[in-house]
C-alpha cells in the first residue's frame, strides 16, 4: 500500500504544478493579446491623423496656388500638431462632494503645470501622467505639368520624449498621401 | 487501511490554498485588468469614430466657420472654441440634439475643437484655420435641461481618448461683402 501512496501523490503534485503552469502562461497570454492590440489601437490613431494631415497639405496647396498656379513649388515638411499625451489632473472636493477639475472652466487647460511642454510637477490632489508623443508633419508638391496638388502627411513618433525606448529601435512612422486633380482651369 | 480514510492533512489543503494563490488568483486579476482594458479600448474606437465623424463634419460643412461667429461679425477671430457635437439648434452635427453629449457604444463622448486662424494661409479671399480636435469620454454629461449656453465641466475622470488635426479653409465672404 505504501508502494501506491507515493506516486498518487507524485500524480497530484504533477497535476497541481501543470495547473499552475496552464494558468499563469493563460494570464501572461491573455494580458501580452490586450497590450498588443492597445499598441494596434494607438497606431490605428496614427494612421487616420496621418490621412488628415495629408489632406492638410492639399489644403495648404490649394491656398497657394490661388495666386499663382504655373509655379511649380514643393513645400518643406510642415507641423501639423504636436500630440503628447501627458497631463495631470488635479481636482478639488465641491460643496457637493464632487471631486471635481480645478481649472474645468477652461476646457482647453489641463489641471497641472507644465515646465518646457513636460508634466514635471505632480499636483497636490491629483496624479501625474505622461504618455506617448507624437508629432504630425505634411508635405505638398505642386505638380505645373500635370496640373495636381500632391500631398502627404505623416506621423512620426517621438523617441526623446520616451526614455525608456531603445535609441537603436527603428523610427515608428505612419504615412498617407492624397493628390488632387486642378479641374477648375 | 486506516490511513486510507484518513482526511486532508494539513500540507495538502497548505498545497490547495497555494495552489489558488499562485496559479488563481493572478488569473482572476489578470481577467479583470484584461476586461478594463478592452473596455477602455472599446471607448477608444467610438472616440476614432466620433472624432472622425465631428472632423468631416466641420471640414466638408460649407461656411462652416461662418455658423459659429455671432451676428453682425466682421473680422474672423484668431481662435474660435467650439464644444460639440450637438449644441443644440445652432451649430453642426445634430441640430436636433438635445444634449451636448453625444451617446455612442454605451459612453458618452464630447468633443472640443480649437479654430485656430492661419495668418500665413488667410488672405482677401481665403480664411483658413488649423482644427485641434480633442475627443473626451465623459463620466457624467451635462444634463439635457441646461441651456445652450452652459459650460460644460471637466471633471476628475473624464479622460481624452483622441486628437486630431487638420487644416480648414473657406471663401471669405465677410471680408467681401
Amino acid at each position: 500500500m505504501l508502494f501506491m501512496k507515493t506516486p498518487r501523490r507524485g500524480t497530484a503534485l504533477v497535476m497541481v504544478l501543470t495547473l499552475v503552469l496552464v494558468f499563469a502562461t493563460a494570464s501572461v497570454a491573455l494580458n501580452e493579446l490586450v497590450s498588443q492590440q492597445a499598441l494596434e489601437l494607438e497606431y490605428l490613431m496614427a494612421r487616420v491623423q496621418a490621412d488628415y494631415a495629408a489632406r492638410s497639405g492639399l489644403v495648404y496647396g490649394q491656398v497657394n496656388l490661388t495666386e499663382d498656379i504655373s509655379t511649380l513649388f514643393t513645400r518643406n515638411p510642415q507641423e501639423l500638431y504636436r500630440s503628447k499625451k501627458a497631463w495631470c489632473v488635479e481636482w478639488f472636493v465641491s460643496d457637493t462632494g464632487v471631486r471635481a477639475c480645478d481649472t474645468s472652466i477652461q476646457a482647453d487647460q489641463y489641471c497641472c503645470h507644465f515646465t518646457g511642454d513636460i508634466c514635471s510637477e505632480i499636483p497636490a490632489n491629483g496624479i501625474c501622467q505622461a504618455r506617448s508623443s507624437w508629432q504630425t508633419l505634411y508635405t505638398v508638391r505642386y505638380d505645373s505639368i500635370d496640373k495636381t496638388i500632391i500631398s502627404s502627411g505623416r506621423v512620426v513618433f517621438l523617441p526623446e520624449d520616451n526614455p525608456d525606448l531603445n535609441p537603436n529601435d527603428p523610427v515608428i512612422e505612419f504615412t498617407a498621401g492624397r493628390e488632387m486633380g486642378l479641374a477648375w482651369e | 487501511m486506516g490511513m486510507k480514510k484518513r482526511g486532508l492533512t494539513l500540507v495538502e489543503i497548505m498545497m490547495a490554498i497555494s495552489v489558488i494563490s499562485i496559479g488563481i488568483f493572478p488569473l482572476l486579476a489578470a481577467l479583470s485588468g484584461m476586461v478594463e482594458k478592452l473596455l477602455i479600448q472599446k471607448d477608444m474606437m467610438s472616440s476614432l469614430t466620433v472624432g472622425t465623424m465631428q472632423m468631416d463634419a466641420y471640414l466638408m460643412g460649407f461656411q462652416t466657420v461662418d455658423q459659429f461667429l455671432p451676428e453682425g461679425a466682421q473680422i474672423y477671430p484668431p481662435e474660435i472654441p467650439v464644444v460639440g457635437p450637438g449644441v443644440r439648434s445652432r451649430y453642426l452635427a445634430d441640430p436636433a440634439s438635445d444634449t451636448l453629449d453625444l451617446f455612442y457604444n454605451n459612453s458618452y463622448f464630447r468633443t472640443f475643437t480649437r479654430f485656430i486662424k492661419e495668418e500665413d494661409l488667410s488672405g482677401p479671399q481665403w480664411v483658413t484655420y488649423r482644427l485641434e480636435m480633442q475627443v473626451w469620454k465623459i463620466g457624467v454629461p451635462v444634463a439635457s435641461t441646461a441651456t445652450e449656453d452652459i459650460v460644460p465641466e471637466w471633471k476628475n475622470g473624464d479622460e481624452m481618448l483622441f486628437e486630431l488635426s487638420a487644416l480648414y479653409a473657406q471663401a471669405n465672404t465677410l471680408n467681401a461683402q
